[in-house]
């Protein structure tokens, strides 16, 4: 084996080896499972850092095994085998380091945040079990075992999600989330039957050899079940529901799973699937409006909560929506956007959230924005870490987020040729999300760090974390700016060939997706639009926030633009009434369709069966009655009537020997008469 | 008055068994039972020595003298029993000895 692919294994099974012996050893030995969990993901962060390195050297290296072999002699003479592998490529590099390091903070951190949980070893294993699943996904060369380690994470997701599931709202969350997910995989599953039924193959890399065997009108169906798969996965609407929901698992958990990892993997199966899914425009138009509505839609929807990790939640939905609508471009510089922004927001969501729980977790567990404020001086290192997470992701210069939601704005509007106008509007629609998330970003900071406290007893009892949740905070921290120079050529932003840049993984690993010529020209000028317009939403949003919350005349401006707005925020505030629409419209049914064949089966089925038996039993009652009357009855009558007879007969043994002489001299008299009558004849 | 014949033995003996049936049957007494069997077995010698001249054959009359000698011992063996009973019930009716009464 190759020393790349090598490496590869070795980060890929450290979580499972970890899950192994927490279960093995944590019954007996808790204490240690928290350092069995961190140092398996410091070995596996190890790797990932190795390869991620040497990745001029490993680049697009595979490891393959053959799993099956089947004699299929009747169909062919050959036998038939399915080979399974592990991949190692570009895109497979950026996502291990992003992956491996945001789950060993996430150990780290935890080993602080859920000290005293009395299920902390379950935990830990969960956690381990999905760090595994989640690099298992990442390095398939194939979409059969992707789609094994999808499920795997849904269901560590679950336990994880559930952690609490004492609490009826985490026992529902958990629930809700493997169900809305579970309705994407249904487009997935469809889809991966039909590339097989064309392409014969599972594996990418013959997928994409045999591309022109799949029918054009099948093309824009497979891409549109992937991209339902994805949907679910990553939040996107209208499956985005369960990911608010979700916030009810254990803050680390909203960490790694709902905001860095685990909603990646949608975005990351289009990613991967991408050479198919451009070959239907029509398909990528309707992956980008769903990827901008979802964004718009939950950005406003962000600006009504008061609980600091719904307002992350929603982020996350909003910001997974801006790589759908890049991804949705369907250009080369869009692939590329689309995973920049991935890798990128990890990195600052991963640190938002886990400074949520650094707040959360100081604060003994409170989680309402609207009771806190003024914690800065309390928390410094939290403070200053949220601070620059909400600079990434409000798209300030030499952020990370600056340069990947830029590439998302550039990308868009230099669009692919195809429905141009529509990606024109896109951008305007998407950088007025910009221009949200930016404003809605800092109220969370402003509302949480900066201003006076609204609640003394809480400020007078908040405490900065430890050190193992602070180093998490700060090395997130420095990633969120240092995300974006490992990608990207940030010294020369205006260069075409900036991009192209040995320095990104992605970058070698990048392959013409172009469906329409793309002139450089047409790429510069697009740069520069897009350049301007980030810089603007970013300021904009943030001196917005500034003014709403930092000011004294911003309540009475919040005020008269929310009246401006109207209902809208009242809709929003509602989350727009999806969640009731759902219930209304698909629950309700699903319950009522329920309750009919309930009935069915209670009223009719039951109702046969229970006739059937009641008849079988009237029947051997009255086969009872007559056993009784008429056999018991006959055998009685045999045995009375010798009874009687015994009694009859019984009579006549007087014991008088008179009488039995007299009968005998009798009977020889009448048989004498007898005889002497018939001789006389 | 004619020649006395065959016939008119076989008809005496014919009664005389009649007679000694319906001892048998109708008394009650024990002895009187007794006697009745003899009476019977006395019919029967009349027709045996009936018969024995009837026919020039000795064979009859040698019958006729094991009956007789038989009835003495039948009379001793059954007068023992009639003792044995009457000790037993203190009574010598045949009536009163119904033992075996089903």
């Amino acid at each position: 084996m190759e020393t790349g692919p090598l490496l590869a294994v070795v980060c890929l099974f450290m979580p499972m080896l970890s899950a192994l012996l927490i279960a093995v050893l944590g019954g007996r030995m808790p204490k240690i499972c928290d350092l069995i969990g961190i140092g398996t993901m410091g070995v596996s962060l190890l790797c990932a850092i190795v390869l991620g390195l040497g990745h001029a050297t490993y680049g697009a290296q595979t490891w393959e095994f053959t799993w099956i072999t089947m004699d299929v002699g009747w169909v062919t003479s050959e036998p038939l085998s399915w080979t399974l592998g592990i991949t190692v490529d570009g895109l497979t590099t950026a996502l291990l380091l992003v992956v491996t390091l945001v789950s060993f903070l996430v150990h780290l951190f935890s080993k602080g945040y859920m000290h005293g949980d009395d299920r902390y070893v379950d935990f830990y294993r969960w956690l381990g079990l999905f760090t595994f699943s989640m690099l298992g996904l990442i390095l398939s060369d194939n979409l059969l075992t992707l789609f094994v380690f999808w499920e795997v994470m849904g269901l560590a997701s679950y336990k994880l999600i559930g952690h609490y599931f004492f609490k009826q709202s985490a026992f529902m969350a958990c629930k809700k989330a493997f169900m809305t997910t579970r309705v994407g995989d249904i487009g997935m599953f469809l889809a991966l039957l039909a590339i097989y039924l064309y392409t014969d193959s599972l594996q990418f890399k013959e997928i994409f050899a045999n591309l022109d065997m799949i029918p054009v009108g099948a093309q824009f169906w497979i891409a549109m079940g992937l991209f339902m798969g994805a949907a679910g996965k990553s939040a996107q609407f209208p499956l985005h529901i369960w990911l608010p929901d979700a916030m009810e698992g254990p803050t680390p958990v909203s960490a790694l799973i709902h905001a860095a990892t685990m909603v990646a993997a949608g975005v990351y199966l289009v990613g991967r699937m991408y050479t198919l899914i451009v070959l239907s425009p029509g398909a990528l138009v309707i992956i980008s409006i769903i990827g901008c509505f979802t964004a718009l839609m939950a950005a406003s929807i962000a600006f009504t909560r008061t609980d600091i990790k719904q307002v992350l939640a929603y982020s996350t939905v909003s910001q997974l929506g801006f790589m759908f609508t890049a991804l949705g471009v369907g250009s080369n510089i869009a692939w590329k956007a689309g995973l920049f922004h991935l890798a990128t927001h990890a990195m600052f969501k991963a640190c938002l959230f886990l400074g949520s729980g650094s707040v959360i977790h100081g604060c003994h567990h409170l989680q309402d924005m609207t009771k806190m404020g003024g914690l800065r001086k309390k928390m410094p290192i939290t403070a200053m870490t949220y601070l620059v997470a909400c600079l990434a992701i409000a798209g300030f210069p030499f952020t990370a987020g600056f340069w990947s939601k830029d590439m998302i704005l550039q990308a868009l509007w230099a669009g692919n040729g195809h429905f141009d106008d529509v990606y024109k509007i896109i951008y305007v629609v998407l950088a007025l999300a910009a221009a949200m998330t930016a404003a809605y970003m800092f109220r969370s900071y402003f509302l949480t760090f900066e201003g006076k406290p609204r609640d003394q007893h809480v400020h007078d009892h908040a405490h900065e974390s430890p050190w193992t949740m602070t180093t998490g905070l700060i090395v997130l921290a420095t990633m969120a700016i240092a995300a974006g120079y490992k990608w990207h050529d940030a010294l020369l932003p205006n260069s075409p060939g900036g991009l192209e840049g040995v320095l990104s993984p992605i970058a070698t690993f990048a392959k013409t997706f172009v469906i329409h010529g793309e002139g450089n020209e047409v790429a510069h000028h697009a740069h520069t639009i897009a350049l301007y317009t980030s810089l603007t939403v970013a300021f904009g949003g943030m001196i917005l926030a500034g003014v709403w919350y930092m000011t004294a005349f911003g309540v009475g401006l919040r005020q008269k633009m929310r009246a401006m707005i109207g209902p809208l925020y009242g809709w929003a505030s509602g989350k727009f009434f999806i969640d009731e629409f759902v219930q209304m419209v698909f629950i309700n049914t699903s319950i009522f369709f329920a309750e009919l064949t309930s009935w069915i089966d209670s009223a009719l089925l039951d109702g046969f069966v229970d006739g059937t038996g009641s008849v079988t039993m009237k029947t051997g009652a009255a086969s009872g009655v007559a056993d009784d009357a008429i056999v018991d009855g006959a055998v009685t009558l045999a045995g009375n009537s010798a009874w009687w007879g015994g009694a009859l007969l019984g009579r006549f043994q007087s014991g008088r020997i008179r009488n039995y002489l007299f009968g005998a001299v009798a009977s020889v008299a009448l048989f004498a008469v007898v005889m002497l009558y018939i001789v006389a004849r | 008055m004619g020649e006395l014949t065959i016939t008119h033995f076989l008809v005496l003996g014919a009664l005389l068994f009649s007679v000694g049936v319906l001892c048998v049957t109708l008394r009650r007494n024990a002895i009187g039972v007794l006697i009745g069997i003899e009476i019977m077995l006395n019919a029967c010698n009349i027709n045996l020595v009936a018969f024995s001249r009837y026919t020039g054959d000795i064979d009859g009359a040698v019958y006729a003298v094991f009956v007789v000698m038989l009835a003495a011992a039948e009379a001793a063996v059954a007068l023992a029993i009639v003792l044995h009973i009457f000790h037993h019930a203190a009574s010598i009716s045949v009536d009163d000895y119904t033992e075996m009464k089903g």
